[in-house]
């Protein structure tokens, strides 16, 4: 039991320096820093320590690809792109019962399709969407509940920057974990969908619900409008295609991608330097948080494996007792339950390393070996994950909500808006879970 | 003295952005030599620094990742500054300004400043072996490794810079008592 002090104080000193608002990376690098020092690692482990961070962060050349997925949704945002793409959709869909909602998931799913970061699509959406829902009887709560999931979309479907992390972290090939994410997220999307018909022909009884302003029932030339949609429509193939059917890897798609965002912005007369730079320092600052984490993170993983982590680990799980399945039911609850105070970046650096090895000797007898059993648990790790940022108080989407839309929608509506979300995601992740073959590995 | 700051963040955030688009157009050259067959894209006479006797397709993805290494460890050190890196706000929130102070200084003191000074020292060496042994990719990409692991000493000792000025900074606040300037 004495050899477990070790790892068992260092879990404790994380979470305490996590939980005093310190800056999470700091105390990831801190931690292994203080029991390098102090327990007998030898000091020489600084040397390896800073070999993991070159080779594992700094000079992966699939990591490339996480600024250029953030730059394309900012570029889309910022440029206008994403914004003519929603007035179009809007239009073209304004017969239908729920037009807006209908508007906002499409809307979401595309950004989904083309970015890998929800911060984009949440505050565009919530920009454009929410005030007309408003005006048009949605009532505040479902309104920020549906803005919030569909931009959350962004984060699960591929492209997404998390599946890139969790793919090197559970070293399978990305291209794997996007293709398998596909139906997952379809499924999603189609839920999300038939739950806001549903809510909006409950509403269909308030008159407001298909409101029409004069100036926008002129439809304004098929053409125009499908140029509006046109980058999406190319960038999708472009960028998923490629990577899905593996004609590309995921840097060279996501490359060429922000090449043919700054392409359609500038045939469009949408580019100037101003919005471009500040996609470009934004993504920056976004990309630097990241990286920061993943450096700190190898650190920390490799320390605490050399105190002798996984054993801590292994002994915590097998005390509580039980089969194969209850340990991967037990791991799915602890990442849930994290998920509430915790990003999902930290939570997959910290324990990926730890859940891999323990993964993989869990007999599950559901047909899964080797490569596909990682997919599908790094697929419903994601999913977990996917959640986390719709659940309160910390959910990280509700938090670009609100930041987007101020004091016009309260917190509490916000709250109550994505429960039903909520329960949606965690039908999809139990019907993964029981479902494997869904995910067409 | 904070608008200098935010100008001086600024400028830097706009370089690190530049290489980040500039990436996209490497990236998008090498899909070029891809999509014609193109397998070397200019050979030089007499080698050249970094890249050799040739720029190869290898040597653009080499490209890449050094463009990526300079924008992020040239940018760590700024988003501290700016105070970008994530925090979990669970109770740090609530907290007043002189609490949140005192655990700024803690933590730089007893996490931050330890763990880039105890990787200062490697990260030099890990750049002299390379340059004293002349390392190159083994790919055929670009020659001079080096100038990769050269971005990471600098950039922790520029992190390193930020995280001491703000733990002076923030213990003369907190002795003076003043609470503003969070």
């Amino acid at each position: 039991m004495l050899e477990l002090w070790l790892p068992l104080s260092m879990v404790l000193l994380l979470f305490a320096g996590i939980l005093s608002g310190y800056p999470v990376a700091l105390v990831l690098g801190g931690v292994s820093a203080i029991f390098l020092l102090f327990s007998d690692l030898p000091l020489a482990f600084s040397n390896l320590m800073l070999t993991r961070v070159y080779a594992n962060a700094l000079s992966n050349w699939l990591y490339v690809a996480i600024p250029m997925f953030i730059m394309m949704g900012l570029l889309l945002e910022r440029t206008g792109l994403a914004r003519d793409a929603f007035r179009v959709s809007e239009r073209l869909l304004r017969r239908l019962p729920g037009h807006l909602a209908l508007t906002v998931l499409f809307i979401g799913g595309l950004m989904a399709a083309t970015t890998g970061v929800v911060g984009a699509s949440v505050v565009l959406l919530a920009v454009l969407a929410l005030p007309r829902m408003l005006d048009a009887g949605y009532s505040a709560s479902a309104s920020a509940g549906l803005i919030s999931a569909s931009g959350t979309l962004a984060i699960l479907m591929p492209p997404s920057v998390m599946l890139i992390i969790l793919s090197s972290l559970v070293s399978v090939p990305v291209g794997h974990l996007f293709k398998a994410a596909l139906i997952p997220s379809a499924l999603l999307l189609l839920l999300y969908t038939l739950y806001s018909l549903a809510l909006a022909w409950g509403q269909r009884r308030s008159p407001l619900t298909d409101i029409k302003r004069p100036d926008e029932q002129q439809g304004g030339g098929v053409w125009r409008n499908l140029l509006a949609l046109f980058p999406f429509l190319v960038l999708i193939p472009i960028v998923l295609g490629t990577i899905v059917y593996g004609v590309a890897t995921p840097t060279e798609a996501s490359g060429v991608g922000v090449l043919a965002v700054l392409g359609f912005a500038g045939v469009m007369q949408k580019i100037d330097v101003e919005s471009v730079m500040t996609a470009a320092r934004e993504t920056v600052v976004s990309t630097a948080m990241i990286m920061m984490l993943v450096i700190t993170a190898t650190c920390f993983s490799l320390i605490f494996k050399g105190v002798g982590g996984d054993g801590l680990i292994r002994s915590s799980l097998g005390l509580m007792g039980g089969g194969s399945w209850s340990v991967l039911i037990l791991i799915l609850l602890l990442v849930f339950v994290l998920g509430f105070f915790l990003d999902w970046l930290e939570i997959s650096l910290i324990l990926m390393p730890i859940f891999v090895p323990i993964i993989t000797q869990l007999e599950l007898s559901n047909g899964l070996t080797g490569g596909a059993l990682l997919v599908w648990f790094a697929i419903l790790f994601a999913i977990n994950l996917q959640t986390s940022f719709l659940t309160p108080p910390f959910g990280v989407s509700l938090f670009y909500l609100k930041g987007a839309v101020g004091d016009r929608v309260a917190t509490l509506d916000i709250y109550r808006g994505v429960l039903p979300f909520i329960a949606i995601q965690l039908f999809v992740l139990l019907l993964i879970l029981l479902f494997p073959g869904l995910l067409m590995l | 003295m904070h608008a200098v700051k935010t100008r001086l963040c600024e400028s830097i955030l706009n370089l690190c952005g530049l290489c980040l688009l500039l990436i996209a157009f490497v990236i998008g050259a090498g899909v070029l030599m891809h999509l014609f067959g193109v397998s070397q894209l200019i050979a030089f006479e007499t080698p050249h620094w970094l890249v050799g006797g040739a720029i190869t397709f290898n040597s653009l993805m080499g490209l890449q990742v050094l463009l990526f290494a300079v924008a992020i460890m040239m940018a760590i050190a700024p988003v501290l500054l700016l105070d970008r890196h994530v925090r979990v706000d669970v109770f740090h929130s609530r907290l007043s300004a002189r609490y949140r102070h005192a655990i700024d200084i803690v933590g730089h003191a007893l996490f931050g400043i330890p763990f880039f000074a105890l990787l200062l020292l490697p990260a030099y060496r890990f750049v002299e072996r390379a340059y004293l042994t002349s390392e190159r990719s083994t790919d055929g990409g670009l020659t001079d490794i080096y100038v990769i692991k050269a971005t990471l000493p600098i950039g922790i000792t520029l992190f390193l810079a930020v995280l001491v000025y703000l733990l002076v900074k923030r213990t003369w606040l907190f002795m003076s008592g003043s609470s503003d300037h969070a």
